[in-house]
């Protein structure tokens, strides 16, 4: 018995909540022989709705497509669902009617988004309903809805069988909550991670180029003070001064760029604005460390279904790995394909490259070999690719360098998308 | 005794263009942007100082110095860097290894003239490009 509840805490620390949430689905219907469906709602407090989780339809494979769907919460169900009980419901001729007789049935026909109406085939509509609001002592979590569409199926035995699943529905929820908090938490102090080490770079960038026009300034106030001033010299110091300010307006105009794409909220994102200003950026970094810039992109670009900002910190994120993996120097390109209802952006460097068991644990967040990485940049550019609905594959070879190969869907509208 | 004879090394334009325009009164300059160039240069040029900027693609400063100092065991080096916050293992086992005085932030002309003045001191030194310039 101990060695059984044992492995139950495991099963719960390892599963993914989003698992666990099917697993306990899986496991009433083996219970409670269903014939409609189950479903796990999530409320949420601050938009007051319930949220669609998980389902299985009896008679389907695959994600249901309610997953998402949100139901207004008002004060009637608010109120149902801090009782720490099993509710059955069975369809009259005039809707729902709780077992016992009690004014519940608002739970019901809020739970009931899957009608069908009278008129379609019975075995799709649902005539019975077991709810069993999820409550703790932190508060309502969200509740679990059990359907049947023969009439009857349900009975007090069943109740108690889905109230026996409510603990371990609470605690799949309760971790669902906490690791999307924590996600979003790493997703925030790698940002943050990120901003610091391009400001860093930058810096020093500008720092750099700064370094010169000072010295050279007051090289030529000396020399016109003391009446040595040659053309030829002055004009030199003069090139050396524009092209450093023209480097400092260049990484300038590129934090702009940045700054505007991550303030600009939209679903769509123009690759080439993205490219350009992490080049902008990163570009006089990367002539430093001797790294030559090989870049192709294609003479049509259409937008991409991402946030702007999201894109560029794709890019940044990509483009600096790439450079921290020749320290010595190498080739950097950058390539755009256009492939009818995707954009191919392939970027490569000829670099250090990455160790088959590295190549396997890359994915892993923290999971790093730089002295001062968090091990977040991959993951992030990640879910920023899985959020636009795009694939991210790398290849690589010791020695050789790294290919990292982004495929990103097109917006579908042809009126927006913009030829360059 | 004769002036000074540098040879000043920085992939960047602009730094070696003020270092150059620095020293260039004071001292018998050479300069280059390529570390390979430097060594050739070095053959014919003979300096008894060099200023090598450590971050440079190809061949960094602490391996032209090795070059250098190979080819004329007296030569003294002045190592620049943008930032001694990216204090690598070279840099502390250089530290370490050699009777190398480390400058926080001196400018180049003073580091120059306390050089011209004891060269006995040390045989490199690091210095931080960020304030190079700076009285």
């Amino acid at each position: 018995m101990e060695v059984r509840s044992r492995i139950d805490r495991k099963v719960l620390e390892q599963l993914r909540p989003q698992d666990l949430f099917y697993q306990i689905l899986h496991g009433l219907r083996s219970l409670t022989h269903y014939d409609h469906s189950s479903a796990l709602l999530i409320c949420d407090r601050d938009k007051n709705v319930l949220e669609v989780v998980a389902e299985q339809v009896a008679w389907r494979k695959g994600k249901s497509r309610r997953i998402g769907l949100k139901l207004p919460l008002n004060d009637d169900v608010w109120m149902l669902m801090h009782n720490n009980m099993v509710y059955g419901f069975e369809r009259g001729c005039e809707g729902w009617n709780e077992w016992s007789g009690e004014k519940s049935t608002a739970l019901a026909e809020l739970l009931d988004y899957n009608n069908v109406g009278e008129d379609h085939p019975c075995n799709l509509r649902e005539s019975s309903m077991l709810c069993a609001p999820l409550a703790t002592r932190d508060g309502v979590l969200g509740v679990l809805k059990v359907a049947a569409s023969c009439p009857g199926l349900f009975g007090r035995y069943e109740a108690d069988l889905v109230q026996r699943f409510m603990p371990l529905a609470a605690v799949a929820i309760q971790n669902s909550q906490r690791t999307s908090t924590l996600e979003s938490k790493m997703v925030e102090a790698e940002k943050k991670h990120a901003v610091a080490n391009l400001l860093r770079g930058i810096s020093h960038d500008v720092n750099n180029a700064l370094g010169c026009v000072l010295p050279l300034v007051q090289q030529m106030l000396a020399d016109v003070q003391t009446d040595r001033l040659r053309e030829w010299t002055l004009l030199q110091d003069l090139e050396q001064i524009e092209q450093s300010l023209q480097t400092c307006r260049r990484i300038f105009g590129g934090m702009l760029a940045l700054a505007r794409g991550a303030n600009q909220a939209g679903v769509q994102a123009n690759v080439r604005r993205a490219l350009d200003s992490m080049l902008a950026v990163l570009k006089d970094r990367l002539d430093r460390q001797g790294i030559r810039l090989d870049v192709h992109l294609g003479d049509v670009m259409p937008n991409v279904q991402a946030g702007q900002g999201d894109l560029e910190q794709l890019f940044l994120n990509l483009a600096s790995n790439a450079g921290d993996a020749m320290p010595k120097g190498g080739v950097l390109s950058i390539m755009t394909e256009n492939l009818g209802d995707s954009l191919g952006i392939v970027i490569r460097d000829t670099g250090s490259g990455i160790s088959p068991e590295n190549m396997a644990r890359i994915q892993e967040p923290f999971f790093t070999t730089k002295q001062n990485g968090n091990g977040l940049g991959l993951s992030i550019c990640r879910s920023i690719v899985s959020n636009a609905g795009g694939h991210m594959q790398i290849d690589s070879e010791i020695g050789v360098g790294t290919q990292v190969r982004v495929l990103l869907p097109l917006v579908r509208d042809k009126g927006t998308a913009n030829t360059i | 005794m004769s002036l000074w004879r540098i040879l000043v090394v920085d992939d960047e334009a602009g730094m070696l263009r003020s270092v150059e325009r620095v020293l260039s009164q004071d001292y018998e300059l050479a300069t280059t942007r390529s570390p390979r160039e430097a060594v050739e240069i070095a053959k014919g040029f003979k300096p008894n100082l060099a200023i090598l900027d450590i971050q440079m693609p190809d061949l960094d400063g602490f391996q032209l110095m090795e070059k250098l100092q190979a080819m004329d065991p007296d030569l003294e080096v002045i190592l620049m860097t943008g930032s001694v916050h990216e204090l690598d293992a070279k840099l502390i086992r250089l530290s370490e290894e050699t009777p190398s005085t480390f400058f926080k932030s001196p400018s180049i002309e003073r580091s120059c003239s306390a050089l011209w003045k004891d060269v006995s001191s040390s045989s490199a030194w690091i210095i931080e490009t960020e304030n190079i310039f700076c009285g």
